[in-house]
């Protein structure tokens, strides 16, 4: 187990390590001079001249790279032309609020896929299970932010259960939360429902009823827990969407986090808040998968064996 | 991470389920939404308590969230309203647009026009108890002229200053190299709080942190500052003065300030209706919603600036022709453009300069060019473009087409092809090239366009200086590339008399010329709608364009 984690680790730090050079590409990737698009119309070559040297522009690219790397690993990801702020902790300031909203968003996610899913998968009756179809296919159509606008019209503007705008408290993760669960939450639904029909067909399930198990036990002993395999591997993925997907919950929803802090920087080129923000996000996106590869090796011991490099 | 890929996976569902069944499926997912909604807010405690608004609070909805409010260091307009309460000018307009005293009680311009002297008040202090003299204006002065500040606006509003002293304890004089018009109309403005006087004392301990712990010497002073989420302000009970056109002339009567960052414009008119905002910004599709409901007055007031342009480079053949350039102004529906682009929240342009600015001359509405395409046709038929077989007209084998560079907003692209489509009615072939702002930038700046949509913002008709006289065009502004001695010369003496009237009178000049000569195309002026909650009482509306708040109340 121990050389499980330590192959993952390796595997997962390799990976940033890919982030960062391209994190780091992007300033000499983008059309027009980075600087001049900081600094705006009004600047003088003199003031372009003396931000290039500011930021060290001139000197070689393998060395800015070292130079960037070295920052990063020291916790400096450089400091917000547009703010002046230290980008980690302008990070750090928003991350609580981003983090909370996608656990929130996680767990109704998984709550709406186990229910609905096992719904759509063994109800008989069409008014069950037309409707709950019909939820998941919407779900999964519907932009999030647009039912994020109507949960806030109806919810927040005529029945007033909730904040319009974010004030920090629970309550006002209600809404966001379920609008950025819903297209996670369906897939999770989509991927139990298959799981189910799967496992429900297979030989061992028709022995237990013939055993005589009843038809929960058999559900929830035997389907349930096979149709989750798949579940908990993917996880780790939708987390990386949730996180994508809160830079326009946050925005419809008022919400101080990183997602809405990515499209201010990006609006406003801030070169370093950008670059900061994809090593930041990309870093807790490994670290959750990297949680995730380590329970699935719990769950499943035979992922264990072959946790090579290769995998 | 493909997200996106997974999703392909697994069963379809879209195939159990017919499409005619469409309007029943979205009463289901409502309700089960709602269902879902229900049980967790019956978890939470406190239910159905409406956030109503607190006595002695105005919430003030910000669709963006500022840089820095370090009043030299910030480079965006929404910071403005904020500096504007937290500090104060030298000088103010009244409702009329006479300037008024500020901080400065009285000031005298030597009749050169070089030399400014201000007397000012004796009895106001910052928010950090350091008192306000002449030296606090010397250090404002040092530092946002100091190159290491790196201040974008601070400087350009000054124009051509050489030196500043404080010539007693609350005399300060600034000296010019040469005269320069705006000064005294730029330290009244909306935008006076960048020249706002900042206290050393207060940068010096807060260092490098200044910005998000700003100190004015305003009637609001500094509390907190939450990341994305919202800046607070309350009364400074020290206050003991304001414009003599405000009824209180001591300290505000509300409590507190809370401006509410929320950028997206639904999410704003939600916030607005739900009464979490007593005032906010609202998109043109709103307005007649809040005009017909009676908790709000909708504050309409044109913009400090153009909505939309187009730009000629007059060194492109055949925009250096005075009757195709005449001709395009000619075939434009304004009144059609203004309708779509903006719906309806603008009005068409005329001249060079908007309504909302200063020594903008009423008279282009008569001499402007208004929606004539016969006329236009004639006049490009009489500069040898006749119609060809496609619609488009020839001169000479070549066809009259133009690339135009235009930005991806939606209020601009919907003007652009509204333009593209007028255009094509009169035989022109105009492309659309849109571009981000990044690229086009060089292209402007590298004379290597032909026709160019913008917009502009400033708050004094000297702007038609940097886009037009001919020493401008290396560096400057003047992309087209325009040369004219004689709208040069005009344009210098308008930025070098002092006199509002001898401004007024050269500004004239100045219009009828860009309309004489076609010079570019003004389409649109937008106005700027505000909602504000009928529960405040005493907020007053400056012709500028801003709220004050000295003798407003939230019962």
């Amino acid at each position: 187990m121990a050389r499980f984690i330590l192959n993952r680790l390796l595997l997962g730090v390799l990976t940033l390590l890919g982030v960062s050079v391209l994190v780091f590409g992007l300033v000499h990737i983008v059309p027009g001079d980075p600087v001049q698009i900081m600094l705006g119309d009004r600047a003088s070559a003199d003031q372009v001249e003396q931000m290039r040297e500011q930021l060290g522009l001139n000197d070689p690219l393998i060395e800015q790279y070292g130079r960037f790397v070295g920052d990063a690993l020291s916790g400096d990801l450089g400091t917000s032309i547009r703010t002046g702020q230290p980008v980690l902790t302008e990070l750090l300031e928003r991350a609580p609020s981003t983090l909370t909203l996608a656990a929130f968003a996680l767990v109704i996610a998984i709550a709406f896929g186990v229910v609905a899913g096992i719904a759509a998968a063994v109800a008989r009756n069409p008014l069950v299970r037309v409707p709950v179809q019909a939820v998941i296919l919407l779900g999964m159509a519907t932009p999030s932010f647009w039912i994020g606008i109507l949960l806030i019209l109806f919810f927040s503007s005529t029945l007033r259960w909730f904040p319009v705008m974010d004030d920090g408290s629970l309550r006002a993760t209600v809404l966001p939360a379920i609008a950025l669960a819903l297209p996670a939450g369906t897939y999770l639904a989509r991927l139990i429902r298959t799981g189910m029909l799967e496992v429900l067909g297979e030989a061992y399930v028709r022995t237990a009823r013939a055993k005589g198990a009843s038809g929960r036990i058999v559900l929830f002993r035997h389907a349930l827990r096979n149709a989750l395999l798949p579940v908990v591997t993917v996880l780790g993925m939708q987390f990386g969407a949730l996180l994508t997907g809160a830079a326009v919950i946050e925005t419809v929803f008022s919400r101080p986090g990183i997602g809405r802090y990515a499209i201010q920087a990006i609006n406003a080129r801030d070169f370093p808040q950008i670059q900061g923000t994809v090593l930041f996000v990309a870093a807790i996106f490994l670290l959750v998968n990297l949680l995730v590869d380590i329970s699935y090796g719990w769950i499943d011991p035979r992922v264990r064996g072959q946790a090579g490099l290769s995998t | 991470m493909s997200s996106e890929d997974d999703r392909k996976g697994p069963v379809d569902m879209i195939a159990t389920i017919k499409p005619s069944r469409r309007s029943f499926l979205l009463g289901t997912s409502a309700l089960t939404v709602t269902g879902v909604a229900m049980g967790f807010s019956a978890v939470l405690p406190g239910i159905g308590v409406a956030m109503a608004a607190e006595p002695g609070v105005f919430v003030w909805g910000l669709p963006e969230e500022p840089d820095t409010l370090d009043a030299q260091r910030t480079a965006l307009a929404v910071s403005v309203p904020i500096l504007n309460n937290l500090g104060a000018s030298l000088l103010y307009r009244d409702l009329e647009g006479n300037r008024v005293p500020g901080l400065a009680t009285s000031w005298t311009v030597s009749d050169d026009g070089t030399t400014f002297d201000f007397m000012l008040r004796e009895d106001v202090t910052f928010q950090d108890g350091t008192a306000f003299n002449a030296a606090a204006l010397v250090s404002t002065f040092d530092r946002g002229l100091d190159p290491a500040t790196g201040a974008p606006v601070f400087g350009g509003m000054l124009g051509p200053i050489a030196s500043w002293e404080a010539t007693g304890d609350f005399a300060f004089r600034i000296v010019l190299s040469e005269p320069y018009g705006p000064l005294l109309d730029n330290f009244a403005a909306r935008g006076s709080s960048w020249l706002q006087p900042l206290s050393a004392a207060a940068i010096a301990a807060s260092g490098t942190d200044y910005g998000r712990s700003p100190v004015g010497a305003g009637p609001w002073q500094f509390v907190s500052w939450a990341s994305g989420q919202e800046i607070v302000l309350e009364r400074n009970p020290d206050f003991n003065w304001g414009p003599e056109f405000l009824a209180n002339t001591g300290p505000v009567h509300l409590e507190r300030l809370v401006m509410r960052i929320v950028p997206d414009d639904a999410s704003r008119v939600a916030a607005l209706e739900a009464g979490e905002l007593d005032y906010a910004p609202i998109p043109g599709t709103a307005y007649q919603r809040f005009a017909d409901n009676p908790s709000f007055t909708v504050l309409r007031s044109m913009r400090k600036g153009t909505g939309l342009v187009i730009h000629f480079n007059f060194e492109h053949a055949p925009l250096d022709d005075l009757k195709v350039r005449q001709a395009m102004h000619l075939a434009l529906n304004r009144e059609a453009i203004v309708a779509i682009a903006v719906d309806g929240q603008g009005e068409p342009g005329y001249g060079p300069l908007p309504p909302s600015l200063p020594y903008y001359w009423p008279g282009v509405e008569e001499i402007g060019y208004g929606y004539d395409p016969a006329r236009a046709g004639a006049l490009l038929d009489e500069a040898g473009w006749t119609m060809g077989g496609d619609g488009i007209r020839t001169n000479e084998g070549a066809r009259l087409a133009f690339n135009i560079l235009t930005l991806p907003s939606s209020d601009i692209q919907r003007a652009a092809q509204l333009v593209q489509q007028q255009y094509r009615e009169v035989g022109i072939d105009l492309t659309l090239d849109t571009r981000d702002i990044a690229d086009i930038n060089p292209l402007l700046f590298g004379h290597n366009f032909e026709l160019s949509f913008m917009f502009w913002m400033d708050h004094d008709a000297d702007i038609l200086y940097r886009e037009f006289h001919s020493n401008q065009i290396d560096g400057g502004v003047n992309w087209g590339s325009y040369r004219d001695p004689d709208l040069d010369a005009l344009l210098e003496a308008g930025r070098t008399a002092t006199d509002q009237a001898e401004r007024a009178a050269i500004y004239q000049e100045v219009q009828q010329m860009f309309i004489e000569k076609a010079l570019w195309i003004p389409i649109y002026n937008v106005y700027e709608l505000y909602a504000l909650n009928n529960r405040v009482e005493g907020a007053i509306v400056h012709p500028d364009g801003y709220l004050i708040l000295n003798d407003a109340t939230t019962p």
